[in-house]
């Protein structure tokens, strides 16, 4: 039974350690997320505490990890507006300056933080030299100004950006296995 | 928007990033683009060169930071779990548990200040040792001077470099052979010969420092510090060199003041201050308040009207704490004082909070500041 098996069954009620496995899992792109809102690594850490110790809070009504997820973004969302909209009242009285979020953006920020998250695991899971080339390529380099950079024949290029590809590909098919709850 | 299908997006524009998307992928993702404006603007946001690495680079955080966030929650679940499992046990011991979760969960507890240790100051000889020295004052007229050292000078006619090295949260006050008196601010480090002889008395020095030179009109006094140098007859000035400028502050009687390359010089009168830019070289001079840039000397802090960025900034150089603003535009609120730097780094912050402005706490070995 894998870890993700554990939530979907439900199981998840007295195992704090599915709540460490989801915390290795998503910290990076709920940081990026909350950050968007809060733009200070104080209180980004605080409110992601509080988001995973919720999620285990709720556990018996989080029955996948699609929810799990989709919790988590809207827990963070909620308490980041309101800890803004705490800032917002003293500042009401200088300048006229209300804090308003919309669904809208909302979904733009998951949209944000979710890229994130898939780029940085899709680089990740490729090998050194193919992620040097996988980088420069996503900076918008062409094949033959990446192969004159890295000295290196466009043949070699071509075939290393080619494996990276194959492997991207097989990375977001278990990548996009997964839904997310909102 | 359907409500679980919206990591759709997502996928295409990774896909799109990296280049492996079909021609029907690109053309569902033509179509979201397409459907309003602010799609096409996060689309052309996140394709941009540098959004992996800014937007990892704000979350970034190392694996032990990781990990001990990771076990703070860990930590808070337990803390529940305990107090859920009193109450299953014993409805009875309700009491208790009302003690305990009023204890585990009191709101507003500061987290302990860091505990800072200072390093003594240390006196460099030309042979390389080391010495920590013990008192806060140096007088290298006296005999109490070590033994080493004036037998390496009596013995040897070339004049040796000797430095003395004031680390973070010391002052040091040192006598020169010469009689001249210089008092050295933390994170300051001089730099002299012995014999203190020849045509002109020379010290190198970095840091920030508060001279009173002796008179000795056919031996000019010539401080240099990084690219600039003082010159001197007979004065009492402050000098402070910060990364991007050096500032000259003269109190009595008169210096001289040239760059290296002998491009600029200016010669300062009392209550003058020459600013030379380290990294275009320039030269100039104002009229300051001598008292803000020698208050230090006399053993206090003074601010007038400086912003609190400045303030804990000069704080944290001279305490050795560090320090982050929990919002940025606590940053620029101005505050004047006048405080004893006898006092530890938590009474001066706590005083500063007393203004009822700002809110300290600390924070995994840091002070944040935060919104009143």
């Amino acid at each position: 039974m894998t870890e993700n098996d554990i939530i979907l069954n439900g199981a998840l009620s007295g195992e704090s350690r599915v709540i460490n496995f989801l915390y290795d899992k998503y910290a990076v792109q709920l940081r990026y997320f909350a950050y968007k809102y809060l733009n200070n690594n104080y209180e980004v850490d605080d409110i992601l505490q509080e988001a995973f110790v919720s999620l285990w809070e709720n556990r018996k009504r989080i029955t996948s990890e699609p929810m799990a997820k989709g919790f988590l973004y809207k827990f963070i969302r909620n308490e980041a507006v309101t800890k803004l909209r705490k800032r917002d009242v003293k500042k009401r009285f200088e300048k006229l300056h209300n804090f308003e979020e919309s669904e809208e953006s909302f979904l733009e920020n998951i949209i944000e933080a979710e890229v994130l998250h898939n780029l940085s695991q899709a680089i990740d899971s490729l090998p050194s030299s193919c992620r040097t080339i996988c980088l420069m390529s996503m900076q918008g380099m062409k094949l033959q100004e990446i192969s004159e950079k890295l000295n290196v024949s466009i043949n070699t290029v071509k075939k290393q950006k080619s494996i990276s590809n194959a492997r991207i590909r097989k990375i977001m098919e278990e990548l996009f296995l997964l839904l997310i709850s909102i | 928007m359907d409500k679980s299908v919206n990591n759709r997006i997502p996928e295409l524009i990774t896909r799109h990033i990296l280049g492996v998307s079909t021609t029907d992928e690109e053309a569902e993702l033509q179509n979201w683009r397409s459907a309003s404006e602010s799609n096409e603007k996060t689309f052309n946001k996140l394709c941009s060169a540098d959004f992996v690495e800014q937007g990892l680079q704000h979350t970034y955080r190392s694996d032990e930071e990781h990990q001990l966030q990771k076990n703070i929650v860990a930590k808070k679940i337990s803390r529940i779990r305990l107090y859920r499992g009193i109450v299953r046990y014993s409805a009875a011991a309700a009491v208790i548990v009302i003690a305990l979760a009023v204890l585990m969960f009191v709101p507003g507890k500061k987290g302990s200040y860091p505990v800072i240790e200072y390093q003594s100051v240390v006196l460099k000889l030309p042979s390389g040792e080391s010495i920590n020295l013990k008192n806060d004052e140096t007088n290298l007229l006296s005999e109490k001077f070590p033994a080493s050292m004036k037998k390496s000078s009596s013995d040897k006619p070339i004049p040796e470099e000797y430095s003395v090295i004031v680390p973070t949260g010391r002052t040091h006050k040192l006598v020169l052979p010469d009689g001249s008196r210089v008092m050295l601010n933390s994170n300051s480090e001089i730099t002299y010969s012995i014999p203190f002889s020849g045509k002109e008395r020379r010290v190198a020095f970095k840091g920030e420092a508060w001279f009173e030179i002796s008179k000795d009109a056919s031996r000019p006094f010539i401080l240099s510090t990084g690219g600039l140098n003082v010159e001197v007859l007979g004065t009492s000035f402050a000098v402070r060199c910060d990364r991007s400028e050096i500032r000259t502050t003269l109190v009595t009687g008169s210096v001289k003041v040239t760059d290296v390359s002998r491009r600029f010089s200016l010669v300062l009168e009392p209550s003058q201050q020459a600013l030379f830019n380290t990294s275009d070289g320039k030269l100039t001079s104002q009229n300051v308040n001598v008292d803000e840039y020698i208050a230090w000397k006399d053993g206090y802090w003074y601010f007038d009207n400086r912003t609190l960025g400045y303030i804990i900034e000069e704080l944290s150089r001279n305490y050795g704490f560090e320090y982050e603003f929990a919002a940025g535009e606590l940053e620029n609120l101005p505050f004047s004082f006048k405080l004893k730097r006898e006092l530890s780094y938590i009474q001066v912050l706590e005083t500063i909070e007393k203004t009822n402005r700002i809110k300290i706490d600390a924070y995994k070995d840091k002070i944040i500041l935060l919104e009143k």
